[in-house]
């Protein structure tokens, strides 16, 4: 009664909510089994790309599957490249986007 | 040609069946569904489950009478006054699910692990369940 799986690649758009506040835009993406090395996060004119590569490992220790996760985000033009936070936890990913300042709401000073 | 339909509101039935398969608009009535491998090997049945965003704390796993059942909460994030969803296509709630372990175990030695969102469990195959070499005089 083995199992024989032969070594499969998927292909995983992962689900994302997206929060804003005042100063920022917070992306959270589902990535569970990741290893963070084998994540990756970056922006290329204005594209915020993500991908992580989880493997599943038999009693070999070889890698009989492999997952691969990838999404693309248009960032909008009040988003700045400059400032990117990203933390792995409990198999999420979450990127924090930070506003330009002139983009942020501003207290005006009645004279 | 003509196509007779004996009980036609069995059509409206089926039809609703494959509805039932897809997300609705009734977001509340939405809930998570984390996907588990399965896999037995020599010593042991190994469960994989997916819990992405669940903290160790917030998963039960209990072993009764050869089901094996995990329930979590995943708890949705509480925004504030100024902050507003932009897309929420993770689900929150409660989630349960049972698997049936078809053979005999050893509950004593049940083994949990939680890392990166995955839930590992081993459950160590009782004597009479693994594989014996039968030795040819």
């Amino acid at each position: 009664m083995t199992n024989e799986i032969s070594k499969s690649t998927f292909t995983i758009v992962p689900a994302v909510d997206i929060v804003e506040t005042p100063h920022t835009y917070v992306v959270k993406l589902d990535i569970p089994g990741a290893q963070k090395e084998k994540i990756s996060a970056a922006i290329e004119n204005n594209i915020l790309n993500v991908s992580a590569v989880v493997e599943r490992f038999n009693d070999d220790q070889e890698s009989d599957t492999v997952k691969e996760y990838k999404r693309e985000f248009s960032l909008a033009n009040d988003v700045d490249v400059s400032t990117v936070d990203a933390e792995y936890e409990n198999g999420v990913l979450q990127i924090t986007l930070k506003k330009k300042e002139q983009y942020l709401p501003k207290q005006i000073n009645i004279n | 040609m003509v196509v007779r339909i004996h009980n036609p509101i069995s059509l409206f039935n089926e039809f609703e069946n494959l509805l039932a398969g897809f997300p609705t608009a009734k977001t509340a009535e939405r809930k998570p569904q984390f996907k588990a491998s399965i896999k037995e090997t020599n010593e042991a049945i190994v469960v994989n489950v997916e819990l992405p965003g669940i903290k160790k704390e917030e998963v039960k796993v209990t072993f009764d009478n050869d089901v094996l059942t995990i329930s979590a909460e995943r708890k949705r994030p509480e925004l504030k006054e100024n902050e507003q969803w932009l897309r929420n296509e993770i689900l929150y709630g409660t989630f349960e699910r049972s698997i049936n372990i078809s053979l005999p175990v050893n509950s004593e030695k049940i083994f949990a692990s939680h890392e990166n969102g995955i839930l590992h469990i081993v459950l160590p195959k009782a004597e009479e369940a693994k594989a014996k070499q039968i030795v040819i005089r």
